[in-house]
């Protein structure tokens, strides 16, 4: 929070916010629909997939968890590296619907610019490391929500729950619990639809054993045979990673953490 | 209410403040009537400055929409010179084409989703856009006003939306308002038949605005936005000029 104060850590975030005001978030979800999540158990859901390594682990994850059938959405959003990203999301579109072909439905793929490019050409680099592209992942999120209702409107499929695959390493202020409960609330007075629950399965602290760290969904991959070699991580537009960008270094990190090897070749 | 007090309180929490007049603003405008006038409106009655965004969003009707907004770009940057700058626009497909093609019948009973959201952030974006050409403008406009019917463009929805942007950017001086709906800023809220009224009493040629969603270079007179329009001159007991299809 930007008022100065310093809050004990009695929440889990990546930022240091007020837990009240989570709490009060949490309240006004409760009182107008009883819960705040609800495990989507034999469910369907969407996913936000962009072929790197936190979706493409939550895949696996969210279907053994819960059996929950799986809509995932790829955003072609006009990124440096979106080519490579789709790419890996077309392979583990393969993989998944051999390993679970009950659960992991049809992909489905937009093209949008987000941000649009002629908003992208400013170059405030210290204000992009610290914020992100300004809010490109309401934007995503805001589209996975418009996926919803086209599944039901002209599918007839009924989905609640849209998942993110935010990781309690991100550290943009949108990627925070807080965040996406106000974004979870916001998707609910927009649509007047309050059975809709927008979270992260990775850091909901309302499901058991989370947040859920990078280095865990590499333990995780690795025990459950996930080829994370074809997940794009990597920012730049070059086939090859960099291994030089702020997320190849947070993803060798990651897998110095868990004592793995990244299997991924890296530019020399 | 009770929801409404609670964002409400959020914000007071976090910056002490829920709304406040700004110097400048980016203005969310289609060439609408309600755009229109309100944004005529916040430069001659609030002396605001303002940076209006038109999104060719996909919409049928865009052609004519843009050609209003260009009629009134021209007269504002005339009328206005010191606090109007001149219109930018952005094509930017809301919803994506591969969903809104699937989804029109879907819109009509609850508009589409999230539209008014995805418009307010792409404001939000051109906003900090302009940091680079030191314009540090932290408020996004809209025209709302109290007669609109879907969820998306209740005081609650802009409310959330400014809690959500404020802390995704984590920056809490952003707010997103209708200067039409908003009690922290008006005593009054303000509908169709009070800004038909308020043109009128200044001059502004509202007929050159475009209401109608069709493809088509008159007003169909039948559609949603049409009825609302012509009723709304009919209550405002003033001459509709509207070129409406014979």
């Amino acid at each position: 929070m930007t008022n100065g104060k310093k809050y004990p850590l009695q929440i889990f975030s990546n930022r240091d916010e007020d837990p009240d005001l989570l709490k009060s978030i949490e309240n006004a979800m409760k009182q107008r629909r009883g819960y705040v999540f609800n495990k989507p158990i034999n469910e369907n859901v969407i996913l936000l997939a962009s072929g790197g390594l936190d979706s493409t682990v939550t895949v696996d994850l969210i279907i053994r968890e819960w059996n929950v059938k799986v809509y995932p959405l790829f955003v072609r959003r006009s990124a440096r590296a979106t080519v490579f990203e789709e790419k890996a999301f077309d392979f583990f579109v393969d993989f998944y619907k051999k390993r679970f072909p009950d659960n992991f439905m049809a992909p489905f793929k937009v093209e949008i610019e987000v941000p649009p490019i002629a908003f992208k050409k400013y170059k405030m680099t210290n204000r992009l490391s610290k914020l992100g592209h300004p809010m490109r992942n309401f934007t995503l999120q805001n589209i996975a929500t418009q996926y919803l209702a086209y599944l039901e409107g002209t599918k007839g499929v009924n989905v609640n729950t849209i998942f993110t695959s935010t990781v309690g390493d991100d550290t943009f202020p949108h990627s925070s619990l807080l965040s996406l409960r106000i974004e979870n609330l916001a998707i609910c007075v927009d649509s007047g639809n309050w059975h809709m629950q927008l979270t992260s399965p990775l850091i909901d602290t309302e499901i058991g054993n989370r947040p859920l760290f990078k280095k865990d969904l590499i333990l995780y991959a690795k025990k459950r045979k996930i080829p994370l070699e074809y997940t794009r991580t990597c920012i730049n537009g070059n086939e090859i990673p960099d291994g030089n960008c702020n997320e190849c270094r947070e993803r060798l990190s990651a897998f110095m953490k868990a004592g793995i090897k990244d299997p991924v070749q890296y530019k020399k | 209410m009770k929801k409404l007090n609670l964002y409400n309180n959020f914000l007071i929490k976090i910056r002490g403040w829920v709304s406040k007049w700004p110097k400048k603003a980016v203005f969310i405008y289609s060439g609408g009537m309600d755009s229109t006038t309100t944004m005529a409106k916040l430069m001659e009655d609030y002396g605001v400055e303002i940076f209006p965004l038109f999104i060719n969003r996909g919409q049928s009707n865009v052609k004519y929409e843009k050609k209003s907004a260009l009629y009134f770009d021209k007269l504002f940057s005339q009328k206005y010179p010191n606090l109007y700058h001149r219109l930018f626009q952005i094509d930017i497909n809301n919803p994506p084409l591969e969903i809104k093609d699937n989804l029109r019948q879907y819109s009509k009973e609850h508009g589409y989703p999230l539209r008014n959201t995805m418009l307010q952030m792409i404001g939000v974006q051109y906003a900090v856009s302009l940091l680079v050409k030191n314009e540090k403008i932290k408020t996004v406009f809209c025209a709302q006003v109290i007669d609109d019917p879907f969820p998306h463009s209740t005081l609650s929805s802009l409310r959330i939306n400014t809690m959500n942007i404020c802390n995704g950017l984590e920056e809490w001086d952003w707010q997103i308002t209708s200067p039409n709906i908003d009690p922290v800023l008006i005593k009054k809220s303000v509908g169709k038949v009070e800004l038909i009224k308020w043109a009128d009493e200044h001059g502004i040629p509202i007929e050159y605005t475009r209401s109608c969603y069709k493809n088509s270079p008159y007003h169909c007179g039948s559609c949603l936005t049409c009825s609302r329009r012509k009723i709304a001159f009919e209550k405002a007991g003033l001459p509709d000029k509207t070129n409406y299809q014979k």
